[in-house]
């Protein structure tokens, strides 16, 4: 185990003996000052991991410290809106799984079912509604949420904001289904009008500058995001713990600050460093040091690398200790993306903001017709070259296990293999571990027989 | 022996082409206005080929009404689906990717209530006559509409009528034939369905005979259709003295719009320049959205002050909450509902059902245990 991993495991037992608020905000307030998160960013294996770790914290650290207007978000909002309005967002989704990782789920999701939440509800949200009972996350000023992806979102919001008094400070944010000039003019309204009134009831006013700084830094994160993502479209091999899938927090929660422009610029120049040790393996010229980037571990040899096989990794993963991702690597299976990882929005234009995070939010695959969703995972599928396709089916997740089968065809047309995974990814008792590998070592027969075939 | 209502509702011939919809948000007066037949889908098949189609998880009354739509049964012209719930969102793809002749329609139906939604709402309404037009051929004009809201209301008006005999009255109806006969309300033609229920309530009128027994209850759910089911409410004593159900009062509640909901239509007409077409368009806009709420709307507090409201109108002893199996929006309404009621004292029981699936003598045993305790 390296020095990040033990000091991981130290704070999880930590918070897991002493779980309450308090010690989340004294644990967070700890290794979020700046000697002791650079000498903690120093035990990383990779940049990418240490910044995503680094920022992360300082974004949950901000949300507890008491010093900021902190607002609860769900996942596909333009989080951009919470920046300019200097509030600190909260995705409780999100820390919701993190609370598989830290092995509190079993714990929160108890506190749920206590309370009525049925175990047949997506686990993210139960989870987060079981920590907001246990009064575990920081209290909100304002709630926002919206009807992408799900319609457990919004419910459970709403029951937050019933809890923390603030109903009069909750808002949901109606997408329209279709994407048109009409729907992006209601959806524009509804933003500048949200973003009106949680101003007012801050004492401000909007303030359009702070608007247009942060959709160029959203800009500038999409920029270095759409390079990550260009050069995955040839990487074989990745830094120690690269998982694409750990990125939801930054990806959405931090677009339109200056971190996530900067954590996507260190992705991109780290990957690109290993894209030129890839290419300098497969022409055998030399001109790159591998040794150093490997730490220890095996190069991959060029042969190795041409057998890899081309993984899309659609929806999310589990967030506890699994074996599916060492299967995958002990197989030469490589995740070459996922379906989170896409940047799926224009450019917006700094002088019209809610316009453009109108479009930004009518632009989610998943909002709409599952035809966008199918679109846009085709388009990955061509441009990543892959070989099959896996789908995490987290229980309790309609829209997406909902149009499962739709995927599956779709990819079939092309020749593409798609491998559904039942599963859930916060509760490891509603998972087969053993059901797991036998499905996958199945999957990748199939893959491998195809590709010889 | 005490007069019922006759409980041998015979299905009427249709003579029109029909159009399946599937939420009461889907406004039948346009579908009439197009000339076709309004028909509720109600999942009458038992899911089995559908089952390959959706997740085992997954709402079971989409898995019998996909089922119906696989038989081709129903000999539709084309379905309006409803942008009402994420399963739904997956039915209307599943329907258009596996059942490519069948025409839909998704109608988006936006959860938030005030102009921005009315608009939202009145947009999709237009596409949805654009839908209808290309599918019939001919245009609808204001007329045809006007004259089908017409017809939509006094149908409404009918079944609120049907509805307070059923609440004073429950032994003269039963049960199980006030929810048959609201099935008819949504699938036979409205022109003989009313005809057919005046009647009805003309005879009730002339037989008001049988009080019956037991505490005043609500029921609040979904779309339950279950012959099974209130077969069992028939068995026991209890009067169903409140209802709040996808086929119940939503369907035919705010005939006339409250004072606030009046208010919200004025200020969506503007300064009055708009066509007749689209002044009824929005006239139906305001009235869908501000009907009694359905669990999937952004304010659930509102929902819950309608319920409260209920039960102390109706000095109810205790609530009976019924869900399919899999259906976010209600099951999520369940814990902050039940927070609620704990203040007023009120019990409640939580059932859990799979559409054409129940296990009758489990729910009576536990509907039994229920009413001892209030
Ligand atoms: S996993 Fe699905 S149901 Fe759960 S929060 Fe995400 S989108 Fe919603
Ligand atoms: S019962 Fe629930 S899940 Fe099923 S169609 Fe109705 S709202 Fe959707």
């Amino acid at each position: 185990m390296g020095i990040a991993e033990k000091i991981k495991d130290g704070l999880k037992t930590n918070i897991q003996n002493n779980l309450n608020k308090k010690n989340i905000k004294k644990i967070l307030n700890i290794i979020s000052s700046e000697p002791l998160l650079s000498a903690y960013g120093a035990t990383f294996a990779s940049k990418s991991d240490k910044f995503l770790n680094i920022y992360s914290i300082k974004s949950l650290q901000k949300a507890y410290s008491s010093r900021y207007p902190v607002a609860y978000g769900s996942l596909f909002l333009p989080f951009e809106l919470f920046h300019a309005l200097g509030l600190a967002p909260f995705l409780p989704e999100v820390i919701g799984g993190f609370t598989g990782g830290l092995g509190l789920a079993d714990r929160t999701l108890k506190e749920a079912s206590s309370r009525w939440y049925t175990p047949d509800l997506c686990t993210f949200h139960r989870s987060a509604s079981g920590a907001v009972e246990m009064d575990l996350f920081p209290e909100p000023d304002f709630i926002i949420c919206t009807n992408i992806a799900c319609d457990a979102a919004q419910k459970t919001f709403y029951i937050d904001a019933g809890k923390f008094g603030i109903k009069d400070r909750f808002y949901l944010i109606d997408v329209p289904y279709k994407k048109n000039e009409g729907s992006i003019k209601l959806l524009a309204k509804q933003l500048e009008n949200i973003s009106a009134d949680i101003a007012a009831k801050m004492n401000k006013k909007i303030d359009m500058e702070k608007f247009a700084s942060v959709i160029d830094y959203s800009n500038k994160f999409r920029d270095w995001a759409l390079k990550a993502n260009g050069v995955r479209k040839k990487l074989l091999f990745y830094p120690k713990y690269f998982n694409g899938l750990n990125f939801i927090l930054p990806f959405h929660g931090l677009a339109g600050t200056k971190e996530a422009a900067d954590l996507y610029r260190n992705v991109y120049l780290e990957l690109n460093e290993f894209l030129k040790v890839q290419e300098s393996i497969f022409t055998n010229t030399g001109n790159y040091k591998p040794e150093k980037m490997f730490k220890g571990r095996k190069i991959p040899c060029v042969d190795n690398l041409k057998k890899s096989r081309k993984i899309l990794w659609m929806h999310l993963k589990p967030y506890y200790k699994n074996s599916i991702f060492t299967m995958l690597e002990e197989n030469n299976y490589k995740i070459v993306f996922e379906e989170i990882s896409n940047v799926y929005w224009p450019r917006l234009d700094p002088e019209k903001p809610f316009e453009s995070l109108a479009v930004k939010m009518l632009s989610n695959p998943l909002n709409g017709s599952i035809e966008n969703r199918v679109n846009a995972i085709l388009k990955m599928a061509l441009d990543y070259g892959i070989d099959g396709a896996v789908l995490f089916a987290h229980w309790g997740c309609r829209h997406s296990n909902g149009g499962a089968r739709i995927l599956k065809d779709s990819l079939k047309n092309i020749g593409i293999p798609l491998l559904i995974l039942d599963g859930d990814c916060l509760n490891k008792n509603n998972s087969s571990e053993g059901q797991i590998s036998t499905r996958l070592q199945g999957f990748i027969e199939i893959v491998d027989s195809r590709i010889q075939d | 022996m005490d007069y019922r209502i006759d409980d041998n509702l015979k299905e009427t011939e249709i003579k029109k082409e029909k159009i399946g919809w599937l939420c009461t948000y889907a406004p039948e007066e346009i579908i009439i206005a197009a000339g076709y037949h309004p028909l509720r889908i109600t999942g009458k098949l038992k899911a089995f080929k559908s089952e390959g189609y959706f997740p085992i998880n997954f709402c079971p009354f989409i898995k019998a009404s996909m089922e119906d739509l696989l038989a081709s049964a129903l000999k539709l012209k084309g379905v309006i689906f409803t942008n009402s719930c994420d399963g739904m969102r997956r039915f209307y793809d599943s329907c258009r990717a596996y059942l490519p002749d069948l025409p839909a329609f998704m109608l988006d139906v936006p959860r938030n209530k005030n102009i921005i939604s009315i608009e939202h709402f009145t947009a999709s309404l237009k596409e949805m006559i654009i839908f209808l037009e290309e599918l019939s051929g001919k245009k609808i004009c204001s007329h045809e509409l006007e004259s089908a809201i017409g017809i939509c209301n006094e149908k409404r008006m009918l079944l609120k009528k049907l509805s307070n005999h059923f609440r004073n009255n429950q032994g003269s109806i039963g049960v199980k034939n006030y929810y048959k006969i609201l099935e008819k309300s949504m699938t036979d033609e409205p022109e003989a369905f009313i005809k057919y229920i005046k009647e009805r309530i003309k005879e009730l009128r002339s037989h008001l005979n049988s009080a019956s027994a037991g505490p005043a209850i609500m029921v609040i759910g979904n779309f339950i259709n279950e012959e099974r089911l209130w077969d069992i409410f028939d068995e026991i004593d209890c009067i169903i003295a409140s209802e709040d159900m996808c086929n119940s009062s939503r369907y035919f509640e705010n005939i006339k719009l409250s004072a606030g909901a009046e208010e919200v239509l004025d200020a969506a007409l503007g300064a009055g320049k708009e066509s007749p077409m689209a002044k009824l368009l929005t006239g139906i806009a305001v009235r869908q959205l501000y009907k009694p709420q359905c669990m999937r709307t952004a304010d659930m507090g509102t929902k819950i002050e309608e319920i409260i409201k209920s039960i102390t109108r109706n000095n109810i002893k205790g609530l009976i909450f019924i869900s399919q199996k899999f259906c976010d929006n209600t099951l999520l309404l369940y814990p902050l509902l039940r927070e609620k009621l704990a203040e007023t004292g009120i019990p409640s029981l939580f059932l859990e059902i799979e559409h054409n699936n129940i296990s009758a003598g489990q729910i009576k045993t536990r509907l039994q245990a229920f009413l001892e305790i209030i």
